[in-house]
């Protein structure tokens, strides 16, 4: 309950903050009786305060009526979109620090919230870590009402819920969980919820926080949640039945649940002619089992089972690899470390030196290496082709959780050679079966088997009438017309 | 908890070493093997493809060096090898194994047993007989046209089994197939040298290696070598000639031709003593060095028979070498086996010596000249005309 | 739990189960024993097993929501019910302990020589135990993908084979009578139908359109057949009699004639990937058995320890339990396979004749 006398609150709300500097408070004096407005200039347009409220309470200051019952009238007819009433202290600084103006009158125990935010972030832009060649190229930013916006003028079906949440003690972050009802699975819809509501965190800044809370059961490296900055992608995922989890502050929103088909395809495949696009995705399954498995089958094959390899190629590597003191795997080790220091170094550099490490890195891992004896030249190939198809995917949590497997496959084929990566290979695959979210196992549709229309190979547009059957009961795309 | 046990458990493998790994540069590719006889012991000598880079030569390929070894058996020799050589031997590229013939003429299922036995051996790699001349001197011929040296020997075979239909290059499972089969024997082709080199001429001699006749088994002992043209009657028998080249003779002069896709069948008749060869093929005209018009159908009709008479001369050849050896490679005793077997079961153990002379053999040659090259005529008809 | 399994994965395990014994016990006997003829064998041997596989079909159907140890206990009461699980869970652990000893010989034959067993040993404990901690559902889907790598695997070996086979081996037709042949099937049917009855720990009600259960079992069944039959005409007609009678491990060295584009020669090693991971499969789910079984005679609700202890103590016993290779081959085909039709088929006969009797009171 907020306190009568209008000198106390303002003496409360800036105790409260420790007599911070971007507090704004003005007291109106109306024949006695007295309005005040407290405002964060750090998060509040001035312009607005005064287009609105200052010129509405200068043209009716001498009207009769407002003045008798001052605090209904005001809440009546501000010329403002939005307006609402706070009751306690908590929600007063809330608004407040949500860019909102608190207006106070004397003698009344709640107080006028009006919408005055400012635009702190940079407008809709190009998505800067996926780019496309072909295709919407909008992005989600910071602000979150852009966000649904952009999501909203894509989808104009009123079973487009939006829900909204709020988490963290401290930031009070708003995260909104958008999805169609008649498709998506009003189970997983509940199970979110309860989810984000058991989070007790101090702080939310970015979605990143929230995945790890959503995703808490089961221990891999592989993501079980898209994350993508772009709206379409969002979109496309909401009309096949998935959940979007839109996060106040961050242009990276979470699409849940993500299968490991998502992580092959990128949106723009769906933009291009379906014939073209399925040899671009032979291309990505083929480069995840490179990315995987060539080290340790190099590993393997060079040092357990040298007869596959043809007679003049190994003659060729026996002879390039005098002089070479470490075993074979240990090269191989150094190598996927020095490339690993290089991607990340070559993301934290700023764009004026860039070209130097650029140079330096490629000396380093190339001729050097090997005239210094350190490596053979066979294997700066191989650990350039790996690295260069891990980069091929758009997601980067997939690319980072692939690097783990990587190491482990060639641990194990430098033990045991072909065997040592058989039994890596279906341990791999174990893993890969095991996970599942809400029931929906993660390598649907290819472990349980269902023929979907878009699983590795795209069927063209015109044929694709059924959506993943797991996911969702509503099968048909086209909802009443039997199309089977 | 469990999981970190688990690889910690699996860690210590790495820290006992590893049993069965083997770096490259600590390996001696072996990629050919002499077996010869010297004093009631076998002395093998290996060659090894992938010693250090030989900076004196120009080109920068892997110098190959030779190592011998005596022993009992095979793997003792090897083992006496081992002591000598600073790497481990890997046999698991083993293309070509030489065996000299005074060895095979004695036998050679002692050293068929290890090479079968040994899991690391590639089990196709050519066997050849080192006719007249000592295995080891084979060995060490190099030729200058290959790139890693020690493949000279592979090479030839294959592409002159290819182009000359002289000799087939023999896998050592299709040696083996052979002999251990039911009615038939095997073969193996046979390399010479036609140059004189001493022990310690190193150097490079240039086409000293040359294919030569096929020789023939009875069970696991060399009995004998075919003439050149009965040699080329068994390749042909075999099917295992991709081409070969042909000489006819006809009015003032000889016609080369080139045969291509030979195929022959065998059929066994119901009365037990015949046997019908059909072989067909087409020949394509190289070289013709006579006036011949060869437009006229007579005429090629005429060169058909000619190339078909001279077919059936290798064949009728071939056949009857290999009966007065004794020995019977064309599977005519498996064809007996296979549809006949009661009666083969009866004759088995005097098939070779007395009832495989007496059978008859109709050859039945069939030849289509399809193609004269790129000019239609021949030069001597032309001038002839002028 | 409903509806947790797809009628295909029902395939695939099928699939494994048939082909588990191939390499090590059938394709070096049959062909021992019956030479060129043996490739009669796996067709007369489907035609027998046909009526086998329809009586395992029956059982399963005597109540669609339990499996087969809680079907025992239903109809035998508690007693009697636990002493028949126990006495196939022993006979399951019989089975697995062979196929354990065969696998470890293969590996050690064909890729590392001078490996000792235990590493070997060491090293495919891990997926065994990783799999069973997932439980039958990614028991279940891992089949699947198994299934498509490994037949794959088979495709690519068929092709690379098919110029070289020359028919003419096949022949002379019946050359060793017909005692040869009779006693080549007695072993292909005991090794290869007769475990099919591992499926029947899956309850029918948990498939999710069982309707089509029956039939689709024996049409799986007989399609499965025709690839066993297929590989064995294909080893006889590319290696001949005499060389796959010489070779221990025969189909491992067909491969090894396989060449492609003519650079890519010696592949045998990736190709017979597929069997092991057939024999690897079945201890996973012979083991997924005994534990079943285990939990019911015990009343035990979890299974985590067990899921330790019985793949190890599987592994040990096979590893040391034949102490050379002959004494293994006259265990093997002289002993083992009428105790598999004693264990298989009589006693799956009686617990259906049993059920019949319970019903019609």
């Amino acid at each position: 309950m907020l306190d009568k006398n209008i000198d106390d609150i303002i003496k409360y709300i800036t105790n409260l903050n420790g007599n911070s500097t971007d507090i704004v408070n003005r007291i109106i004096t109306i024949k006695k009786k007295r309005i005040c407005y407290i405002y964060l200039e750090s998060v509040s347009s001035d312009d607005k305060i005064s287009d609105f409220f200052m010129k509405y309470i200068s043209n009716n200051i001498c009207n009769k009526i407002m003045l008798n019952n001052l605090f209904n009238e005001l809440k009546n007819t501000i010329p403002n979109s939005h307006i609402t009433t706070c009751n306690t202290y908590d929600e007063v600084f809330y608004k407040l620090a949500s860019g909102y103006t608190c207006i106070f009158v004397d003698n009344e125990t709640k107080a006028i919230a009006i919408e005055t935010r400012t635009t702190l972030d940079r407008g809709v832009s190009e998505a800067t870590s996926e780019a496309i060649v072909r295709g919407p190229k909008d992005s989600f930013t910071e602000n979150h009402q852009k966000n649904l916006g952009l999501i909203r003028k894509r989808i104009k079906d009123p079973n487009l819920f939006f829900k909204d949440l709020t988490v963290g003690r401290r930031t009070k972050t708003k995260v909104t969980i958008t999805y169609i009802n008649d498709i998506c699975n009003e189970q997983m819809i509940k199970k979110i919820e309860k989810q984000l509501n058991e989070i007790d965190i101090d702080g939310i800044l970015d979605s990143g926080y929230i995945r790890e809370f959503l995703t808490k059961g089961e221990k891999t490296t592989f993501p079980r949640l898209i994350s993508s900055e772009r709206p379409d992608l969002a979109c496309i995922s909401l009309l096949e039945g998935k959940a979007v989890l839109l996060v106040e502050n961050t242009p990276f929103c979470l699409i849940i649940p993500g299968l490991f088909i998502d992580f092959l395809h990128s949106p723009e495949d769906n933009y291009q002619k379906a014939v073209n696009i399925n040899l671009t995705r032979i291309l990505r399954l083929l480069s995840f089992f490179i990315t995987i498995l060539l080290p340790g089958l190099y590993v393997a094959l060079t040092t357990f089972n040298q007869e596959i390899i043809p007679d003049e190629l190994l003659i060729s590597l026996a002879v390039q690899r005098d002089g070479v003191p470490f075993p074979t795997f240990i090269e191989m080790l150094i190598m996927i470390i020095s490339f690993e220091i290089l991607r990340e170094s070559d993301i934290r550099i700023p764009n004026a030196s860039g070209a130097a490490i650029g140079i330096v890195g490629a000396l380093v891992l190339g001729d050097a290496a090997v005239t210094a004896g350190i490596v053979s030249p066979i294997v700066i190939i191989i650990i350039g082709l790996t690295s260069i198809s891990g980069l091929l995917f758009t997601d980067i949590d997939f690319v980072n959780g692939l690097r783990w497997w990587r190491i482990i496959f060639l641990f194990a084929s430098a033990l045991l050679g072909i065997i040592g990566f058989l039994a890596c290979l279906l341990i791999f695959i174990t893993k890969l079966c095991s996970l599942e979210y809400d029931g929906i196992p993660y390598l649907t549709p290819l472990s349980p088997y269902y023929k979907h229309d878009d699983a590795i190979l795209r069927k063209p547009r015109f044929k694709m009438f059924k959506r993943l059957s797991n996911l969702t009961k509503n099968h048909n795309r086209l909802g009443d017309k039997n199309e089977t | 908890m469990k999981h970190k046990i688990i690889i910690i458990i699996l860690m210590l493998f790495l820290v006992t070493g590893c049993w069965d790994y083997n770096e490259l540069n600590k390996l001696a590719i072996v990629t050919g093997m002499a077996i010869d006889k010297e004093d009631d012991q076998l002395k093998v000598s290996i060659l090894i493809s992938n010693s250090k880079k030989n900076e004196s030569i120009n080109n920068e390929e892997a110098d190959t060096v030779i190592y011998t070894g005596k022993g009992d058996s095979l793997p003792e020799a090897l083992k006496e090898i081992s002591l000598t050589s600073p790497k481990k031997l890997y046999l698991g590229h083993l293309s070509v194994i030489i065996v000299s013939d005074v060895l095979a003429k004695e036998g050679l299922s002692n050293i068929s047993d290890y090479l079968l036995r040994e899991p690391e051996t590639i089990k196709s790699f050519y066997m050849i007989l080192s006719k007249d001349t000592k295995a080891h001197d084979i060995l060490s011929i190099l030729s200058p046209l290959e790139d890693f040296p020690s493949q000279t020997i592979y090479k030839n075979i294959t592409t002159s089994s290819d182009s000359t239909g002289l000799s087939l290059a023999v896998p050592y499972t299709d040696f083996i197939i052979d002999m251990l089969a039911t009615g038939k024997n095997s073969i193996l082709p046979s390399i010479v040298a036609n140059k004189n080199i001493s022990d310690d001429d190193k150097d490079i001699k240039s086409s000293s290696l040359k294919i030569s006749n096929i020789g023939v088994f009875k069970n696991d002992k060399l009995v004998g070598y075919l003439s050149n043209k009965a040699s080329r009657g068994v390749s042909i028998l075999k099917k295992s000639v991709n081409q070969m080249s042909l000489e006819v003779s006809c009015n003032g002069g000889k016609v080369v031709t080139n045969i291509k896709s030979l195929n022959s069948k065998l059929k066994i008749k119901k009365d037990k003593k015949n046997i019908d060869i059909n072989v067909t093929g087409t020949a394509y005209l190289k070289n013709a060095s006579c006036n011949l018009d060869l437009n006229d159908t007579n005429n090629i009709n005429k060169l058909e028979r000619k190339i078909e008479d001279s077919l059936k001369m290798m064949i009728l050849n071939s056949i009857s070498e290999t009966k007065k050896l004794k020995s019977d490679v064309l599977g005519y005793g498996e064809l007996m086996y296979k549809y006949n077997y009661e009666y083969f079961n009866k004759v088995k153990n005097s098939w070779d010596d007395k009832i495989y002379p007496t059978i008859n053999s109709n050859v039945n040659v069939n030849i289509k000249l399809i193609s004269n090259g790129s000019i239609d005529k021949t030069i001597k008809e032309v001038i002839s005309e002028k | 739990m409903k509806n947790k399994f797809e009628l295909f994965e029902i395939n695939s395990i099928i699939y494994f189960i048939m082909r588990a014994s191939f390499i090590g016990i059938i394709i070096n006997n049959i062909v021992d024993i019956a030479k060129n003829d043996s490739y009669l064998c796996p067709i007369l041997g489907t035609i027998i097993g046909i009526i086998i596989v329809i009586l395992y079909v029956k059982i399963a159907n005597i109540d669609k929501d339990k499996n087969i140890n809680e079907n025992i206990l239903a109809i035998f009461g508690n007693n009697v019910g636990k002493f028949i699980i126990i006495l196939l869970s022993l006979f399951m652990m019989s089975l697995g302990v062979i196929l354990t000893y065969n696998i470890i010989n293969f590996i050690i034959s064909e890729y590392l020589y001078l490996t000792p067993n235990y590493a070997i040993m060491a090293v495919l404990i891990v997926p065994i135990i990783y799999l069973l901690k997932g439980g039958i559902k990614v028991i279940g889907r891992v089949s699947i993908i198994l299934f498509f790598t490994t037949f794959i695997l088979y495709i690519l070996s068929i092709f690379g084979l098919f110029g070289q086979m020359d028919f003419d081996k096949l022949l002379p037709f019946m050359a060793n009578g017909i005692n040869p042949i009779i006693k080549g099937t007695l072993i292909y049917t005991a090794y290869t139908v007769l475990p099919i009855f591992l499926i029947t720990i899956i309850p029918k009600g948990s498939i999710k359109n069982y309707g089509d259960y029956d039939k689709k079992v024996i049409k799986y069944y007989l399609l499965l057949s025709m690839i066993q039959v297929i590989s064995e005409i294909i080893l006889i007609t590319v290696l001949g009699p005499d060389l796959a009678t010489l070779y221990k491990y025969p189909s491992y060295h067909m491969l090894s004639k396989i060449t492609i584009g003519g650079f890519i020669k010696r592949i045998e090693s990736l190709l017979a990937i597929q069997w092991i991971i057939c024999i690897y499969f079945m201890l996973v789910f012979i083991n997924y058995y005994i534990i079943d079984s285990l939990k019911h005679v015990f009343n035990v609700k979890s299974s985590k320890y067990l899921n330790y202890v019985i793949p190890i103590i599987m592994l040990i016993i096979g590893n040391s339990i034949f102490k050379n290779n002959a004494s293994s081959l006259t265990f093997e085909i002289d002993f083992y396979p009428y105790l598999l039709f004693v264990f298989l088929l009589i006693i799956p006969l009686i617990i259906y004749l049993f059920s019949l009797k319970k019903k019609t009171r």
